[in-house]
C-alpha cells in the first residue's frame, strides 16, 4: 500500500516537536508546595512507603504579619493578670517531611509594636524600664532543633533574644491547621511558653512585687508558602 | 515605687542634710563644703540609678547608666579640681574639660556619633560655666531652692515619658537640694563662696539637668516635644533672672527673681508636655 511520504513525515515531525515541547514545559514548571501523595503500591513494603514520604524537600513559609501576633501575660501586684500584645511579628518557618517531621523557625518581633490599649502604659512598656525599644527594636526566636511529639505538636529548642540578652529556651508548638486556598497554602502554629523576664535583664517592678517575674507568652503564627 | 520614694525622696536627703548640718555646727572646714557638694550630689544620683538597674553589662545593655556614670566622673574631677585650683579661669577649664570628657563616654541611642556627643558636651560645658558664674555671685538659700525646683523638670518629664528609672535618680538629687536649702535657711549666715553648692556642685547640677534631659529625650517614645526637654535642660539657668541690672542690687527681689526664673523654666517644660500629651497630671504607670 502506497503511503504519501511527505504528509506522514510532516505529521510525525509535528508530533515529536509537540511532545518535546510538552516535556520541556513540565520540566520547567515550579514544583508544587504540597508534596505529592505517594500511594502505596501492592508490591511496595510499608517501610519503602515511609521512606518515600519522608524524603520530600523542606517547604519554606513566610509569616503573615497581619494574621500573626504575640501575646504576653504578667501578674500585677500579685493579683490580676495583665495582658499585652505585639502586632509586628515577621519571619520564616521551614517544615520538612510528609507528614511533617521537623520544624525550623526564625521569628522576629518589632518591640515598638507593643500595645496594651493604654497610651500611658504603652510609653512605659517602650521605655528602658521594660523593652527599651530605642535600644532594642527587635526581639527574636531562632530555632536550633525540633522534635515531633504526639499529634500536631513539636518541641522546638532555640535561642530567644530579648532586651539584648540571648537565652536558650524550649517551646512547645502546636500546628493549629493547614489549608490550600486561592491565597496560597497556609499553615498555622501556636506556641505557649513561660519565661523569667529577670533572666533577660528586665527587672522593673519585680522587687516590689508590682509586676510579676514570670511572663507567659503566646505566639500565634500564620504563614504562607512562598 | 514606695520604697524608692522613701529611700531616695526622704532617707538619702535627710542623711545628706544631717551631714551638712554636722559640718556647719562643727565648722571643721579645712576644705570648703563646695568641693564635696558636687561629689555628694553625684553619688546620690549614682546610687539611686544603680539601685534601679544593674551596673553589670551597662556598656551594652543598660546604656542609660552612662548618664549617672558621667555625672560621677564630672563630680569627682571638679571636686578634686576645686581643692587645688583657686583662679576662676582654672576652674572653668577644669569644669569644661571634665564635662566634655564625661559626655564623651555617654553612649545612648541617638548619641552614638562622637561629633554629636562632642557638641552635647560643649553645650553642657557652656551651661555649667554659666551656672557656676551665677552661683558664685550669690550662694544662698534662694540659689539652692531654685536649683531644687529646676531639677524637678527633667525628673517629671522622664516620668511622663514612662522612664521611671531615670526620673527617680534626678528626683533624689532634687530632694537633696531641697533638704539642704532648708538646713541653710535654718542656719542663716553669710557663708563664704566655697561653702554649699560651690564650683563642683554647680557643674554637677548643670550636668544633671542637661544630660538628664538629653538621656530622657533619647529614650522617649511618647510625643514630648523637644522644646520641653530643652527648657528642662536649661532650667537651672533661670537663676540669671536675679542678675538683671535693675534687680541684682536688691537682695530680696533678686532672691525671688532667682526662684521665679527657675520655676518658670521648669514649669513651662512640664506644662508644654502635659498639654501635648493630654495628661492631667504626672503619673507613674506600673
Amino acid at each position: 500500500m502506497f503511503l504519501p511520504v511527505t504528509p506522514v513525515l510532516t505529521l510525525a515531525a509535528t508530533l515529536i516537536i509537540m511532545l518535546a515541547a510538552n516535556s520541556q514545559q513540565n520540566s520547567n514548571a515550579p514544583s508544587t508546595q504540597t508534596p505529592p501523595v505517594v500511594a502505596p503500591t501492592p508490591n511496595a513494603s510499608p517501610t519503602q512507603t515511609i521512606a518515600k514520604q519522608t524524603s520530600s524537600a523542606a517547604t519554606a513559609w513566610k509569616i503573615d504579619d497581619t494574621h500573626s501576633m504575640g501575646l504576653f501575660r504578667v501578674q500585677h501586684f500579685g493579683a490580676g493578670m495583665f495582658w499585652g500584645r505585639f502586632d509586628g511579628v515577621t519571619g520564616t518557618i521551614s517544615t520538612s517531611g510528609t507528614p511533617m517531621e521537623t520544624l525550623a523557625l526564625n521569628v522576629v518581633i518589632d518591640t515598638n509594636s507593643v500595645s496594651s490599649a493604654n497610651k500611658d502604659l504603652d510609653s512605659h512598656l517602650r521605655s528602658p524600664d521594660f523593652f527599651s525599644v530605642k535600644e532594642f527594636p527587635e526581639m527574636s526566636f531562632v530555632s536550633t532543633s525540633s522534635k515531633k511529639l504526639e499529634g500536631n505538636t513539636w518541641s522546638v529548642n532555640g535561642n530567644l533574644t530579648m532586651h539584648g540578652v540571648t537565652k536558650p529556651i524550649t517551646v512547645n508548638m502546636e500546628m493549629t491547621g493547614q489549608s490550600e486556598s486561592a491565597r496560597g497554602n497556609k499553615i498555622g502554629f501556636e506556641a505557649v511558653f513561660t519565661i523569667d523576664r529577670s533572666e533577660f535583664g528586665m527587672t522593673y517592678g519585680i522587687e516590689k512585687n508590682a509586676i510579676g517575674k514570670s511572663v507567659r507568652i503566646i505566639v500565634a503564627l500564620e504563614a504562607t508558602s512562598s | 515605687m514606695e520604697m524608692q520614694i522613701l529611700l531616695f525622696g526622704i532617707a538619702l536627703p535627710v542623711i545628706f542634710g544631717v551631714a551638712f548640718s554636722v559640718w556647719r555646727v562643727t565648722r571643721s572646714r579645712e576644705f570648703g563644703f563646695g568641693s564635696f557638694f558636687g561629689v555628694a550630689i553625684a553619688s546620690v544620683l549614682f546610687i539611686s540609678a544603680i539601685s534601679e538597674d544593674s551596673l553589670q553589662n551597662f556598656t551594652t545593655l543598660n546604656r542609660w547608666l552612662w548618664f549617672p556614670c558621667s555625672i560621677l566622673i564630672c563630680g569627682f574631677i571638679t571636686g578634686i579640681g576645686d581643692l587645688f585650683s583657686r583662679s576662676f579661669g582654672a576652674r572653668v577649664f577644669i569644669s569644661c574639660s571634665s564635662v566634655i570628657l564625661g559626655v564623651l563616654f555617654i553612649n545612648i541611642p541617638g548619641w552614638e556619633n562622637v561629633t554629636s556627643r562632642l557638641l552635647l558636651g560643649v553645650a553642657t560645658a557652656v551651661c555649667s560655666t554659666l551656672l557656676f558664674v551665677v552661683v558664685r555671685r550669690r550662694n544662698c538659700f534662694s540659689t539652692i531652692i531654685s536649683l531644687c525646683f529646676a531639677l524637678i523638670a527633667p525628673s517629671v518629664l522622664a516620668m511622663l515619658s514612662g522612664f521611671a528609672k531615670l526620673a527617680i535618680p534626678i528626683g533624689a538629687a532634687s530632694c537633696c537640694l531641697g533638704f539642704v536649702s532648708l538646713v541653710r535657711l535654718a542656719t542663716q549666715s553669710n557663708a563664704p563662696l566655697n561653702e554649699c553648692v560651690g564650683f563642683s556642685g554647680a557643674v554637677v547640677i548643670a550636668c544633671i539637668a542637661a544630660l538628664g534631659a538629653a538621656t530622657g529625650w533619647s529614650y522617649d517614645t511618647s510625643d514630648i516635644p523637644v522644646a520641653a526637654w530643652l527648657l528642662a535642660s536649661i532650667a537651672p539657668l533661670g537663676l540669671w533672672l536675679g542678675e538683671l541690672p535693675t534687680i541684682h542690687s536688691r537682695p530680696t527681689l533678686s532672691a525671688w527673681a532667682r526662684i521665679l526664673g527657675c520655676v518658670i523654666l521648669a514649669a513651662s517644660s512640664i506644662v508644654i508636655t502635659v498639654f501635648v500629651l493630654g495628661s492631667s497630671a504626672p503619673q507613674i504607670v506600673e
